[in-house]
This record gives C-alpha cells, structure tokens and sequence, in this order.
C-alpha cells in the first residue's frame, strides 16, 4: 500500500472509510460483467468530462 | 417509479435498491460496507449526512426528493457549511471555492472536511445510479 496513491491521498485521513473504500474499488476492477479495457475507457472517458486532472 | 430492468425482484424485507445492486452481490456487500461506515464510525454528525444526502437528492431532481427547503437555522452552523459544499459539489465540483473548504474545516477540521466529500461522491453517484436505473428511492442501509 505505500506506493498506492489513493492510499497515500487526503484519503487516509479517514482509515475505516479508505479501508472500506479500497475493498469496494478493488472489487469494481477485478471483478464483473464489464471487462477491463471498456471499464478503463469508461474511467478515462469520465475523468475527460469531468475535467478532472488526476 | 420501478426500474425497468427485468430481472429484478424485490422480495420481502428488501429495497428495490437492495434488489437491483443485488445482482451484483459482492459489490453490494462491500458498497455496503463503505456507506454504512460514516454513520457507524460516526465520521460525522448524522444530522449532516442525512441533510446532505437529502440535498444531493434535490438537487439531481431526484425521484422522491423532498420538496421541503433543506437549510440551516444558523447560517454559520457546521451544517450550513456542509450544504453549501454539498450543493457545489454536486453542480460543479470546480467551482468549490477554497473558502467553501476553509469553512468546513473551521467546523470540522481536515479529516472531517475529507469525510464530507467521501460522503458527497457517495450520495451524488448513488442518487444518479437511482436515476438511470429507476430504482424507487430508499433511506440507504443503515
């Protein structure tokens, strides 16, 4: 976890959410009916909308 | 509103919501465990949450959104603070000023601020996951 950026995030100001959130997000990518390339366009694709620049 | 989605069916004791993210039920089970944290760990006042989450609604014309204004007597209150970001944050994130911030965490400090705008992506997304999906609305799972 020390190289993770999410982890090293404002995030870790909040140890029980982070904990829980990791679980959830690490779910969301390893696993399901979506596979990887199209849930990373749909990551991409969303960040470029949003103009979010991390 | 239902949702249109066919495979879904609500049995008894469950949520529509309970019902259709059920059919991912490892996602579930750990979107569970993330939302109900802010209440059971008490990251903040649950009067805050719950008013946040009921502005979020509002504000993303949220089917069974309360009509009632949703705002503080004080307007310098903690809560006043959050629903003011709340409100931003849902419109534009962008536009959430550095003395939006600086107010919550006079209020709240740094960690609190932090689990605020946990909370608000939990409510916005959640809110326009309900939407897409027409699922009936539902008080979350605590």
């Amino acid at each position: 976890m020390a190289d993770d950026a999410i982890a090293n995030s404002p995030l870790a100001l909040q140890p029980e959410a982070l904990q829980r959130f990791l679980v959830l997000y690490g779910l969301l990518w390893s696993h399901g009916e979506v596979d990887h390339t199209a849930k990373e366009i749909a990551r991409l694709r969303n960040a470029r909308i949003t103009d979010c620049g991390y | 509103m239902t949702t249109w989605l066919p495979e879904v069916t609500v049995a008894e004791g469950q949520t529509e919501f309970d019902a259709v993210f059920g059919l991912r039920p490892d996602l579930f089970d750990a979107y569970r465990d993330f939302e109900s944290v802010f209440w059971t760990h008490e990251l903040l006042d649950a009067s805050i949450l719950d008013a946040c989450r009921a502005r979020c609604a509002q504000v993303l014309r949220a089917e069974g959104a309360s009509t009632d204004p949703i705002a503080a007597d004080d307007p310098t209150s903690a809560l006043a603070v959050c629903l003011v970001l709340a409100e931003q944050f849902v419109m534009d994130p962008h536009g959430v000023t550095a003395e939006m911030r600086e107010a919550v965490v006079a209020h709240l400090g740094d960690a609190g601020l932090v689990a605020l705008v946990e909370a608000l992506a939990v409510f916005d997304g959640f809110t326009r996951f309900r939407t897409i999906l027409a699922v009936e609305p539902a008080n979350g799972p605590r």
